[in-house]
């Protein structure tokens, strides 16, 4: 799905009219950001660092940490393709193949349990198989790793927090998005807020 | 807006100010207003308000969503050490390749070479002295005494409070003295909370508002706070004060100032007949030539090391060991303020409670310790206060917790609890051993000699800091918070960026290098009113004492010029 495909499929989940002029200022990034599949006379995204097949991995392991609710999913909001720049321009080599490595170990476990690469498992076995590298990691933690040793899959739900969140559909449409505030009021109810401030 | 001097016959100024900070740029104010044809000297490049690039920019504007990579991190292994280089304030930090210096131990040298220097970057606290600072080392003995009292500098205060614009609330503190202020910032929910219970539990805690140069309401032109807390980027409404958006702006309209970029201050001239400065040498930092300059007066506003790092560069036979350096005090005494300690705690009763904007400001919780002189306390001299605040946590928290999924992402939506932090800010002692010396060996990009930094905090520091987590702990359990913990995210000299004390004001010449007015001992028309001058640190943020010293200076040094005296 392209991005201009997921920002009015946002808007339709969410049951808000964008208006006009947010819209246009959210589509005017896709003329300067790549996206998944291009719009006519877009060039392709092309990843920096994994391959398709991990392209696909990494996308169908972070929808499944932030799966399609009543608002948007990572794939929705493209947080695969933030991890893979992020992979390729801030990970030092040994890093990124650490990354690498958790990727494989992803699919070992899956098709250990489930005879098949974690993209073709269906969503509860993936949901469980990562909720249990995620107490894995925990428990790895708990005994002092280092943070040079941190374990897959804190990086990998790290990354894909980062990417949803501080995403321009994310930060503008869903989170309460104030960026003049002109103010401060240092106690109101929270529900004259709603959601947390994206800023 | 500023013309660069060219020509020989433009040489010659009334007065020379080194530096653009906030030192400097206060220097250029008072001096071009009270008549003084005055040439600024800033070694980096031009920064005009309100060019600055990333001030409206959101996350999902900057490629990295502000998170600057690795490859690029390369070029700021100093500055990057506390998290201040960003996509969005890169452009602010100097290139540590491109000027070096040594960590004899190590030492965070951490600033910005541009018009407006650090006055653009820094942290806007402001807290007046008080006389249980500047009497300080004269009680219990560490350093020299201050030739200064309140009552000498609190009259500058009002006036360079008036003039930047400090919102704060007054307390009627004695050991934190009150100032000419905007109205104050509010409190939020739950640090309002902590203030009236510590009232309740202790006779001598009040936490505060931080006192701060962000304008609560438009003062000289410029424009109120918008509470983007997008600060240190540049603001674009010159909402917190600024070389760039308050002082430069009114010594320019005096038609009295001239400013030049990329100018290298290499030495002070010293004229061994007069026995003043006749001026300075310069090295234009993009053509690289050599440029003289001529003045009556100077100012060394260029921080306290640039400063120190020119006067050391400065010999001639009368001055061998650096200009006005008859003490040998020059380049020791360096301080700088201890922090990165404290502790944090949560709170219930406030889920239903949120706050609107995003406040570029603090709480300060003032000194309690060691107030009354006759009751000293027994494990450390002198004190701390703490900075802090309270906030609801957002999506950050989930990344350490356990859980994935839609009721998880869903949860996250919403603010998380509510966390108060305090993080203490300590006094540094003085001491001779802690210095900067001049390195010949190892060269900048200029070919120019660099700094060997030597410097570190001692027993008396690291009992203060046991007292600043502990104490901290207690408060937040005392007032109802659970989930209490100390933290110490290790603190190494110059993460305060506070750096301070090597060119020292003092009575004696014999152990100081300035004296009351800021003047050198012998050379009186060579100004120093950067941190070099300060003879103690106390625990408050000094940049406002650097305005009140500078704005004392320039009244002393065009009165002096008015009776010949200079």
């Amino acid at each position: 799905m392209d991005r201009r495909e997921a920002i009015k499929r946002t808007s339709w989940l969410l049951g808000l009219s964008v208006s006009a002029s947010a819209m246009a200022a959210v589509l005017q990034g896709c003329t300067s950001e790549q996206t998944g599949s291009p719009a006519a006379g877009d060039a392709p995204w092309e990843s920096a660092f994994l391959d398709q097949q991990e392209i696909d991995l990494v996308a169908q392991l972070a929808e499944t940490i932030l799966p399609r609710t009543a608002t948007p999913g990572a794939r929705d909001v493209l947080v695969h393709q933030y991890i893979d720049l992020m992979l390729h321009d801030h990970y030092q080599p040994r890093d990124q193949q650490e990354f690498l490595r958790g990727l494989q170990e992803v699919n070992e476990r899956a098709t250990r349990q489930h005879g098949q690469v974690f993209v073709a498992c269906d969503p509860d076995a993936q949901k469980q198989l990562l909720e249990t590298m995620e107490r894995e990691a925990h428990a790895a933690m708990d005994e002092g790793y280092a943070m040079a040793e941190r374990p897959f899959f804190i990086t990998l739900k790290e990354l894909t927090y980062l990417g949803y969140f501080t995403s321009e559909e994310i930060g503008e449409q869903v989170l309460s998005y104030d960026p003049i505030p002109g103010s401060y009021d240092g106690c109101i109810p929270l529900d004259e807020v709603g959601n947390v401030w994206s800023l | 807006m500023y013309f660069n001097s060219q020509g020989e016959e433009s040489i010659t100024y009334d007065a020379i100010v080194i530096g653009s900070g906030i030192s400097g740029g206060f220097a250029a104010k008072e001096l071009c207003e009270k008549g003084l044809k005055t040439l600024v000297l800033e070694r980096g490049k031009m920064i005009r308000h309100p060019d600055y690039p990333t001030a409206n920019l959101d996350p999902w504007d900057f490629k990295y969503r502000d998170r600057l990579p690795a490859s690029e991190l390369i070029d700021y292994p100093v500055q990057s050490r506390d998290g201040h280089v960003r996509e969005s304030t890169r452009h602010l930090w100097v290139n540590d390749h491109e000027n070096p210096y040594q960590e004899v131990k190590p030492f965070a040298w951490l600033r910005g070479y541009h018009v407006g220097g650090r006055s653009l970057m820094w942290g806007r606290q402001c807290y007046r002295w008080s006389d249980l600072d500047f009497e300080a080392n004269a009680r219990d003995g560490f350093g020299v005494d201050w030739p200064v009292r309140y009552a000498d500098i609190a009259p500058w205060y009002d006036y360079v409070e008036s003039f930047a614009g400090v919102s704060g609330a007054p307390e009627g503190l004695p050991q934190l003295p009150d100032g000419k202020f905007l109205p104050p910032m509010e409190l939020n929910c739950v640090e309002q909370h902590l203030r009236e219970q510590l009232q309740q539990h202790y006779t001598d805690r009040v936490m505060t508002i931080g006192r701060a140069a962000n304008l609560t309401q438009s003062l000289h032109g410029r424009g109120a706070c918008q509470f983007r807390n997008r600060c240190n980027r540049g603001c674009p409404y010159g909402a917190y004060f600024s070389s760039n958006a308050a002082t430069l702006p009114a010594a320019e309209a005096t038609g009295n100032l001239t400013l030049r970029p990329h100018s290298i201050v290499h030495t002070i001239l010293f004229d061994d007949e007069t026995q003043r400065a006749a001026g300075v040498l310069v090295l234009d930092a993009e053509a690289r030539t050599y440029h003289e300059y001529r003045a009556r007066v100077i100012f060394c506003c260029a921080s306290a090391l640039g400063t120190t790092w020119i006067l050391l560069n400065s010999t001639s036979p009368r001055f061998p060991d650096g200009l006005g350096n008859d003490s040998g005090e020059l380049g020791h005494n360096l301080m700088d303020h201890h922090f990165k300690i404290g502790a944090t705690g949560r709170i219930d009763g406030f889920d239903d409670k949120y706050y609107k904007g995003r406040r570029p400001n603090g709480t300060y919780l003032a000194r309690f310790r060691n107030l009354d002189p006759k009751t000293p306390d027994s494990r450390f001299l002198r004190g701390y206060g703490y900075q802090g605040g309270a906030s609801r946590s957002n999506w950050m928290r989930s990344v350490r917790e356990l859980g994935i999924g839609a009721e998880i992402k869903d949860a996250m939506m919403e603010p998380g609890p509510w966390h108060m932090g305090l993080t203490g800010f300590g006094e540094m002692l003085p001491y001779h051993d802690n210095k900067v010396t001049l390195d010949t060996n190892k060269l900048d990009a200029y070919g120019l000699p660099t700094l060997a930094i030597d410097c570190e905090i001692k027993e008396n520091e690291h009992a203060m800091r046991k007292d600043m987590a502990e104490a901290a702990a207690e408060m937040l359990e005392a007032c109802g918070f659970r989930d209490v913990h100390t933290y110490d995210s290790g603190y190494v000299p110059g993460l305060g960026i506070h750096e301070m004390g090597t060119a020292r004001m003092g009575h004696d010449p014999k152990t100081s290098v300035v004296n009351k007015h800021n003047q050198l001992h012998a050379v009186r028309n060579v100004y120093v009113t950067d941190g070099a001058f300060m003879t103690s640190s106390a625990c408050q943020n000094p940049s406002i004492t650097y305005m009140a010293f500078t704005a004392r200076a320039a009244d002393h040094a065009v009165t002096s010029l008015k009776k010949g005296e200079l």
